[in-house]
């Protein structure tokens, strides 16, 4: 089943910092039988975004500081995000790091809390925000199908 | 009674922190000494009191998370190493509450601290005189010391060869030898991967005197030694000889 538009406009309102109608579209998605769909587009919105910012010619401190920043910002306890799992999971977007062992939660949680410093970082336009948009759909409908 | 720290730890830690060869020469003192819980206690030390100077007035969680994450992004290769949840929790115990160090790994401890400590210093840029008045404030904190949560302070000494033996059962057995894979050093941190010459996994590994120090091979070891003590790690491919019932390792060679 491919990706929707409600699933669409769920990561467009959570991205663009529209939390009160992310709640709304994610109570929906959360009800649905089928939330496979949504989960591939943030996944798929999660490697897009890594493959904007990081190339594999990357020397390895630019992740780590990334995440530093990331946990700094979005994570003040120190406690959601799990740094070495955060470095895995971005060095595996462009790379054979293998995060089978990561259990879907922690990846889960990762993805959205990363995805959304990544795209906060950018300062897209609303042609933008769409236009990634449109480029993750594309990639989830692609492992959907 | 106080924590006796001395010149020789004292010096040990100044070479540590300088990157100075003489480490090794002082190092080898304090392992004719046995003295290495008391340069523990003053590397505990060390590393409370240059946190403190680095947090003055209080600390922001954030703050401390880019500075484990700046140091980690500074030693690159040796990243991986630190594990920086570990690393941040050590900072806090010392700036703040003592319980944020409850139940952390001794290896990964050591290991954070140790980095945490070098970047700490080298960050403030201490050197000289500096260096000396940094020491002794450190030195007067360890001895003060009650009961000091101790690092755990591994090290390479022992001229005995190991041994390792295929059969658990059959400690007897005639031993195979321990071959040098390789050892490198980089930023201050001796690594030697050694590996028996066999394909599989050896079923035990024991000390050259037979059964009574045999461990299960699953348990091997990969140590290095940083600037003075050891940590260990379960790794596949790397081997070293067993600890001893005294807790410290037999030496490859």
């Amino acid at each position: 089943m491919p990706v929707t538009s409600d699933q669409v406009a769920a990561l467009r309102s959570y991205l663009s910092g529209d939390f009160s109608d992310y709640e709304q579209h994610r109570s929906q998605i959360d009800q649905s039988p089928d939330r496979t769909g949504y989960m591939a587009l943030v996944s798929a919105a999660f490697c897009e975004a890594v493959e904007r910012r990081f190339t594999r010619q990357d020397p390895p401190d630019r992740v780590i500081e990334f995440v530093a920043d990331v946990r700094a910002q979005f994570d003040r306890d120190g406690s959601q995000i799990d740094p070495r799992a955060a470095e895995r999971m971005i060095r595996a977007v462009y790379s054979d790091e293998p995060v089978d062992d990561l259990d879907s939660a922690t990846k889960g949680r990762t993805q959205i809390i990363l995805l959304a410093a990544l795209i906060n970082s950018e300062r897209l336009d609303e042609a933008g925000l769409d236009a990634f948009l449109a480029a993750a759909s594309k990639l989830a409908n692609q492992w959907l199908a | 009674m106080t924590v006796p720290v001395g010149g020789e730890h004292m010096a040990a830690l100044r070479a540590f922190l300088t990157d100075d060869d003489a480490f090794d020469r002082i190092s080898a003192l304090l392992d004719e000494d046995d003295s290495w819980s008391a340069y523990a206690a003053l590397v505990e030390a060390a590393f409370a009191v240059a946190a403190s100077r680095r947090f003055l007035g209080g600390y922001k969680t954030d703050d401390v998370i880019r500075f484990v994450g700046r140091t980690r992004a500074a030693l690159q290769d040796e990243a991986d190493r630190i594990d920086p949840r570990t690393a941040e929790r050590l900072l806090r115990s010392v700036l703040s509450d003592p319980a944020y160090a409850a139940g952390l790994d001794q290896d990964a401890t050591a290991l954070a601290m140790m980095a945490m400590l070098k970047a700490l210093v080298t960050e403030e840029g201490l050197s000289g005189p500096d260096l000396d008045v940094f020491l002794a404030e450190s030195r007067d904190a360890a001895r003060r010391q009650v009961s000091p949560r101790r690092l755990v302070l591994r090290v390479v000494r022992c001229e005995r060869r190991a041994s390792l033996t295929p059969n658990a059962g059959c400690w007897h057995a005639r031993p195979m030898g321990i071959t040098l894979l390789s050892c490198w050093r980089r930023h201050g941190m001796l690594t030697v991967a050694v590996a028996v010459g066999a394909d599989d996994f050896p079923d035990a590994v024991t000390e050259g005197s037979g059964g009574a120090d045999m461990r299960r091979a699953s348990n091997c070891l990969c140590t290095f030694r940083w600037r003075g003590w050891m940590a260990a790690t379960a790794r596949q491919h790397e081997y070293s000889v067993p600890r001893r019932q005294s807790g410290v390792p037999a030496r490859v060679r």
